[in-house]
């Protein structure tokens, strides 16, 4: 730990705030993230396996405290797959949805639960063994408050962080990460919101319920769950949101409603009582009649009158015994000095900080949002706001600051061109990160040495691509990017997944697969700006130089020789303008006796007296 | 597109294994085929097997949508295949459930095929897509005996010699079985299976050896092979069709082969044989002086274009009379060529006439028109103009799904052809996580093998590294291991693998390792292993060790290693000079074994190579030029080691591909004597060693290309260095520079050292002529691949995808191709669906020439087998006998041949 301050030339006023802190015997360290749940903890890895100077604030006694409490009925629904009949501990990634990385193997959720979809008590413990056998450094019980920037000069962002804890303690950091995740019911204020008992502390006894009218504001995955729980007891449940169910089968998004929360939907549309509504929150209230409560239409502006008035048909007429609030949570910003001037997102995404695609949040240089609070860049498209998802986002985080700080360059492997088929082929059929983040994150391949070599990047932010060599520390002009996307319209709520569909099984109909299969994009010049600003509706990237789709799979194995492989070949020899072709070393030979050049694999395997006779004769 | 109705059906067949709904019961009535008969009873199933013409059957079980499109196509085909003599039908087994084939597995995904009552060949589903597919097929089997395939050289001669003096041969090269080419080929040889014997080939080696095989360019194309004339075991010329195959193309190419290959007009004029027949003619005009000269020539061009163009000679004045509108100018010799379809002939510039240049002429006038009129070469793929009008007049990108998806790697190629021939991995283990730091760690040297399954390198290498661990069978501790970095990811990330496959040494339990860089061959990799476990260097220490060493005897095993050895003598005195030559050992311990004598008889060694201590000695046993070569120079390893390299082959070394890479590297020209071990190519060898011998030309590579046949490799050298000359032959190359020169001796000098001696020497100072210059090698990708940027954008401009679900829609309720209602449409849902599927499903519109030829070959066919049925009539009447049918048609001139044909 370094305790010395990082300040050498101070103001004056600095002076006296530095020693005030100093006093307080406060410490300085490069990186201080808030909160200890999984973002936080993923994040001390990656800092800890770099040697970075950095410091765990958990306000709680242990990691992971929210999943002590949520989910209420203590089921995940993160899925936790034991078992894919692979080896491939990267592929395995893809179907684990509750582990960190990390490189010690016994730190992998199987281990802790045989559940499908696990206990919350077994996430605790999992965190906490995370925490302890990494050695992760952790302050307990400390509570951060009144987080200020302080100016300073001789750091690089020209200013430090200074913070306090709930006891007085101080704190002052280089760098912020902020990964207390989005924990603060969100609790509108409607007109009799008083009324109604919050997803966080209802009572999960489902005994409580018994012969109850039920009204659920809300109808996310926490909606849905309490609706499961109680469902066998009440009366009958209705539910209300604002916009549709959103079915994460037809979204693809897994924070939408899941099919292990949905038994609801049953019960409503098989006419056994329960229902679901679609009314906006913000044009009712709720009143007190006698022990029961009832939601109503505010008044109608102007007219005096209330809607319910109006309708004597209206579906929640009859009132509830019970109202209670599932309308999720939203980011905690009280954690800064000045609230207001930490920018939120807007639109959909305002229940998270407002960050850039280096996840730096806009309003505080220095700042960094991790984890969950950092979903807002692929909010309802990707899978940021999960463990399965922020794993890789957090990697990325650490990449990005280790160039930006410490000129570090983003990890590379540099290979001949004649593996490129080969390491495209494996990343597609292992690699985790691109396939959780999907189109989120993306390999690139970085061309170089007159198209002879080429750098390999793994899963980088694929809304940074023009800024690729000043985020990385490599320099890049022609570059390819390995994407793995949807179909364009496929991810539609409301669309019928089970309609007639045809899989695209034609290598040459690979552009209309539906489902996830990877797209190459060739760019002959690093994208601009401008380019990304402007690109098309509903794509990905800026119009490349040449695209090559690679067509769905029903295994999400792309390693057919002729359906996957071969187009593949043909686009990659079309960037190069090159047969790439691999040949026998008779076949070689002859080149080699009757031509002034031989093709690029003889030249790079045959001559070098690497060749392969054929086995044929 | 044909593929993917093929795949459509197997998807399918998922969508219904998962989503099991919507599906109505669908029992198929007579009513729903036009051609296909359905049978309903094992009575009448029993007949139509024991027919004598081919009688195809679909056991139908149950009803699939995909089955829909199939049994479609198959009606269609049925219709087809009626003239072939082939009955298809469809026998219902929800019905009849006796029937012992119903109860087989898998019977619905078989077409089964019978003939006499007897069971031929199941045809799989999978296979058949489409009209052409299923043509090609059952045609095939129709044709078993009389179209073979026959994919080596040897096969094929033995085919032709079997006809030699009966027939000639029509030979067809396809990329693959099932296509559309395939059908045309089967149909032509169908119609003359008679007047020819047909067979074809889908690979290369097949066809190697026919004429013009460079230029096939893995295009479908066909030849005659020439037979029918002669009786002597010869090598039979070839000629090969001068236009992309199609129907008209192929059918008019074989027709044409029974034409005379010239005709000369007579001067009371005549009809010209080839005018009726819809081929291009080349005129080649003549008078008294210049008769012989052009009828010479007129013969040479018949052996180049026959059956493609026919060889009118004629005399000027007949000529000038007979064809006024001709424009002919009246000059001898004088050549013009009339396309086909046109009226008049087109004169080239008076003064052409070398063989050489008319041969050119009339080849350009033939590419021209193929260039012209490319004809139906597939009909399916993109629209036909009227319904590309219909949409605009963008062009749909071009999908060629056949060229994208036929591989043309020769070493992925090689891991699908032996996908099925198991590798034999027995003594080879595959490392985990766990056994990979055990394995390593526990043994002084193994040698790891890292590769990845999607890789054909990695794969095709490691059958190979199984042959080698075969090969090494009995060594006492195992030597090679295996890692696949598809299942050990991690494994190999830890070990830095990125490369695949990598082959990786790790010796002292795991504590040193290096990368393998020699080839990907079975004997290499033995005589590695081998290599790695002597000591480095190899103490001699007793006289009958040296005596091994230096005759290839010890160690034991040198014989199958290497024919190199290096032996280091030194004395007390010479520790420096030792130190490097035990690290040249060390570096270069996979490359040859190093032995070491430093007692007592190192001086006497030394001695008898006529040199002092210390000593390294170059062994070689297959040099008979220079069996050893001692080092003279310095004690400086990489001066040592260049040495040893240079100096490892023999003086005159055979060109393989395991040294040429040693040889090219070296950057001198090259003198290469290509041999076939005969007398004459002995005595060259000789006369060449003699060169060597006068260590005159030490900065020449002297090597030799065997050129065992007409298909090896040495003889497709010789004919890029332009050489016709008889083997033996020798040429002169200097390779690696940007003008690479060849230049081949004068024939009569190859016999004689001295000659060849001055010949070097005048190559060398720029004074000879030089023979030719080997082209730059043109390396572009062989195919454009799927530019899916330009697909997307014709798609978003024309599909109308939301029909298209529409369409899909239905289909899923009630089957492909029928409505709403479950009835089956026959024109609009299916043929929207195939303008929907640009680039999908195949189109069955055949062209209309392409039906008119089908007609005519059909016509042909029958008329044939009437009239065969009518002398075998004839015979049973005692009327006439086969002697004298055969007689009548050997008597038979061109014309009547004409006539007959046109029966």
């Amino acid at each position: 730990m370094n305790c010395s301050p990082p300040c050498a030339r101070i103001h004056i006023f600095h002076v006296l705030v530095i020693l005030l802190t100093l006093t307080l015997a406060s410490c300085y360290h490069d990186y201080c993230i808030i909160g200890s749940g999984p973002s936080g903890l993923q994040m001390g890895y990656f800092f800890k396996k770099s040697g970075r100077d950095y410091i765990i604030f958990e306000k709680s006694n242990i990691s992971g405290d929210f999943f002590t409490l949520y989910p209420r009925h203590k089921t995940l629904i993160s899925i936790n797959k034991r078992n894919t009949g692979k080896t491939n501990k990267e592929f395995n990634l893809r179907h684990d949805w509750n582990s960190l990385l990390s490189d010690d193997e016994s730190l992998l959720f199987r281990y802790y639960s045989k559940e499908m979809f696990p206990s919350s008590d077994d996430l605790v413990r999992y965190l906490n063994d995370y925490q302890t056998k990494l050695g992760l450094k952790v302050q307990f019980n400390t509570y951060i408050r009144n987080i200020q920037m302080i100016p300073c000069e001789a750091a690089v962002d020209e200013h430090i962080f200074t913070m306090s804890d709930q006891h007085g303690n101080s704190y002052r950091c280089g760098k912020l990460i902020v990964a207390t995740g989005v924990s603060t019911p969100n609790i509108p204020d409607i007109p009799g919101i008083e009324y109604t008992e919050g997803y966080e502390s209802i009572s999960t006894n489902r005994d409580d319920y018994e012969g109850k009218t039920v009204l659920i504001l809300g109808r996310g995955n926490s909606a849905f769950e309490v609706a499961s729980s109680i469902y066998g007891s009440s009366n009958l449940i209705h539910m209300v949101g604002r916009s549709r169910v959103r079915l994460a089968w037809e979204t693809h998004y897994v924070g939408d409603l899941r099919a292990v929360n949905n038994a609801l939907l049953d019960t409503y549309q098989l006419k056994s009582l329960d229902g679901i509504l679609q009314v906006g929150l913000d044009e009712m209230k709720i009143v007190k009649r006698g022990n029961k409560f009832q939601l109503q239409v505010s008044n109608m502006k102007g007219s005096g009158k209330s809607r319910d008035q109006m309708h004597d048909n209206f579906p929640m007429r009859e009132p509830y015994d019970k109202i209670i609030r599932c309308l999720g949570f939203k980011f905690d910003s009280d954690i800064f000095n000045l609230s207001s001037s930490f920018k939120m997102d807007d639109g959909r995404g305002k229940k998270y900080p407002a960050i850039g695609n280096d996840y730096e949040s806009v309003s505080m240089k220095g700042v960094f949002l991790a984890g969950s609070a950092s979903h807002s860049l692929d909010f309802r498209k990707s899978a940021g706001g999960f463990i399965h998802g922020f794993r890789y986002t957090g990697r990325v985080l650490h990449r990005l600051l280790e160039w930006r700080y410490h000129q570090v360059p983003w990890p590379i492997t540099t290979q001949p061109v004649t593996n490129l088929l080969a390491v495209i082929l494996k990343r597609l059929n292992e690699a985790s990160g691109i396939y959780q983040m999907v189109s989120v994150l993306a390999d690139i391949v970085i061309f170089k040495k007159n198209n002879t070599e080429f750098d390999y990047l793994e899963e980088f932010p694929l809304n940074l691509l023009h800024e690729l060599p000043a985020r990385t520390g490599h320099e890049a002009e022609n570059v390819l990017v390995v994407n793995m996307q949807y179909g364009e319209d496929f991810s539609i709520p409301g669309s019928d997944i089970f309609t007639f569909y045809k899989p695209s099984l034609n290598s040459s109909d690979a552009h209309n697969s539906n489902f996830l299969h990877p797209c190459l994009y060739y760019f002959d010049t690093l994208p601009t700006e401008e380019d990304m600003k402007y690109k098309e509706e509903k794509k990905h990237l800026p119009t490349p130089k040449a695209i090559h789709h690679i067509m769905e799979d029903f295994l999400t194995t792309w390693d057919a020789p002729i359906s996957h492989v071969l187009p593949l070949r043909r686009f990659l020899e079309n960037i190069f303008d090159t047969d790439m072709r691999d040949f026998h070393w008779e076949t070689c030979m002859e080149y080699a006796l009757t031509r002034t050049t031989v093709p690029l694999t003889c030249q790079e395997f045959f001559l070098k007296g690497q060749g392969m006779g054929s086995t044929l004769g | 597109m044909e593929r993917q109705i093929c795949l459509c059906i197997v998807t399918v067949a998922i969508m219904m294994v998962l989503y099991p709904h919507g599906c109505t019961s669908y029992v198929p009535s007579p009513s729903d085929f036009l051609t296909v008969r359905v049978l309903n009873s094992k009575v009448l199933l029993e007949e139509f097997m024991k027919d004598p013409n081919l009688r195809a059957v679909y056991y139908f079980k149950r009803d699939l949508p995909r089955l829909r499109a199939f049994l479609k196509e198959l009606d269609k085909s049925a219709e087809n295949l009626k003239v072939y003599g082939v009955e298809v039908a469809l026998f219902d087994c929800t019905t009849s459930t006796d029937e012992e084939t119903c109860k087989k597995d898998k019977v619905e995904q078989m077409i089964y095929t019978y003939r006499n009552g007897q069971k031929l060949l199941q045809l799989e589903l999978e296979t058949m897509f489409d009209v052409n597919s299923i043509m090609s097929n059952i045609l095939q089997l129709v044709l078993l005996r009389e179209v073979p395939i026959l994919q080596r050289q040897e096969e094929r001669n033995q085919y032709v010699d079997r006809h030699r003096g009966k027939f000639d041969t029509i030979f067809g090269y396809m990329r693959a079985i099932g296509t559309y080419e395939h059908r045309v080929f089967m149909e032509v040889a169908y119609a003359y299976q008679d007047k020819y014997k047909f067979a074809l080939c889908t690979n290369k080696e097949g066809y190697s050896g026919l004429e013009g095989e460079n230029e096939v360019a893995e295009q479908t194309t066909a030849w005659v092979i020439y037979s029918k004339g002669t009786t002597e075991m010869i090598s039979s010329p070839s000629l090969r069709l001068k236009c992309p195959v199609n129907l008209v193309t192929l059918a008019s190419f074989v027709k044409a082969l029974t034409l005379p290959k010239t005709y000369d007009v007579p001067v009371s004029g005549a009809e010209i044989p080839y005018q009726s027949k819809d081929m291009h003619i080349a005129y080649l005009y003549y008078d008294g002086d210049t008769e012989k000269n052009v009828k010479e020539n007129a013969d040479r061009l018949a052996q180049d274009f026959h059956g493609t163009v026919g060889i009118v000679t004629i005399e000027r004045n007949a000529a000038i009379q007979q064809f006024t509108s001709h424009g002919y100018d009246g000059r001898s010799p004088r050549i013009s060529f009339q396309m086909k379809d046109t009226t008049n002939p087109v004169f080239p510039p008076p003064e052409l006439w070398n063989p050489q240049e008319i041969n050119m002429f009339v080849k350009a006038s033939v590419a021209e028109y193929c260039r012209k009129n490319p004809g139906p070469v597939n009909p399916s793929g993109e629209m036909n103009g009227e319904e590309t009008a219909e949409r605009g007049t963008a062009v749909s990108p071009d999908i060629n799904v056949d060229e994208v998806e036929t591989q043309d790697d020769e070493v992925a190629g090689e891991v699908i052809r032996l996908n099925k021939v198991p590798m034999k991995l027995d003594l080879v283990p595959a490392l985990t996580d766990k056994t990979f730091p055990q394995n390593i760690g526990s043994t002084n040297l193994l040698l790891v093998l890292f590769y990845l399954p999607f890789d054909a390198r990695s794969m095709s290498f490691l059958r190979r590294y199984g042959e080698a661990a075969v090969m090494l069978r009995d060594q006492s501790t195992k030597s090679l291991a295996r890692v696949n970095c598809y299942d050990w990811t991690d494994v190999c990330g830890n070990q830095n693998v990125t490369i695949y496959p990598t082959l990786r040494v790790y010796q002292k339990m795991g504590e040193v390792h290096e990368d393998y860089k020699g080839p990907m061959d079975t004997q290499a990799v033995y005589s590695t292993v081998k290599l790695l476990q002597y000591s480095r260097p190899l103490p001699l220490t007793i006289q009958s060790e040296i005596d091994g060493f230096v005759s290839g005897t010890f160690p034991p095993d040198m014989s199958t290693i290497s024919n190199t050895s290096i032996m280091g003598l030194f004395g007390k005195s010479h520790a420096q000079e030792q130190a490097v030559y035990d690290q040249l050992a060390e570096e270069m311990k996979d490359k040859f074994v190093f032995g070491l004598v430093d007692s007592a008889f190192a001086p006497k060694m030394a001695n008898m190579y006529g040199t002092d201590l210390p000593a390294v000695v170059v062994l070689k046993r297959d040099d008979m030029l220079e069996p050893h070569v001692v080092y003279r120079g310095m004690y400086q390893a990489q001066v040592l080691k260049d040495f040893i390299l240079m100096n490892s082959l023999p003086k005159l070394v055979e060109l393989t591909p395991q040294r040429f890479p040693l040889l090219y590297g070296q950057q001198k020209p090259f003198v290469i004597l290509f041999t076939n071990g005969g007398d004459k190519s002995k005595l060259s060898e000789k006369a060449i060693e003699q060169v060597i011998q006068t260590n005159k030309y030490r900065d020449l590579m002297f090597c030799y290309l065997s050129v065992p046949s007409k298909s090896s490799l040495g003889h497709r050298v010789l004919q890029q260095y332009n050489s016709n000359l008889d083997i033996p032959t020798i040429s002169l190359v200097k390779l690696n520079t940007v003008s690479a020169k060849v230049y081949n001796l004068f024939d009569g000098y190859k016999y004689e050292s001295d000659k060849i001696s001055e010949w070097i020497g005048h190559v060398l100072a720029g004074q000879e002529q030089l023979s030719s210059m080997l082209p730059r090698g043109d390396w572009k990708p062989l195919s454009k691949g799927y530019n899916f940027l330009k697909i997307i954008e014709w798609e978003k401009k024309h599909a109308n995808k939301r029909e298209t679900n529409q369409i899909l829609a239905t289909a899923e309720e009630h089957g492909i191709g029928f409505n709403a209602d479950g009835e089956y449409e026959k024109e609009e849902v299916s043929s929207r669906m195939h303008k929907e599927d640009h680039m999908g499903m195949m189109k069955e519109t055949d062209s209309k020439e392409d039906a008119e030829v089908r007609e005519e070959l059909v016509q042909l066919h029958s008329s044939r087998l009437y009239h065969q049925k009518h002398v075998k009539e004839h015979n049973k009447e005692g009327k006439m006998d086969k002697m004298k049918t055969d007689r009548k048609s050997e008597s038979q001139t061109p014309k009547d041949q004409i006539k007959h044909e046109e029966l």
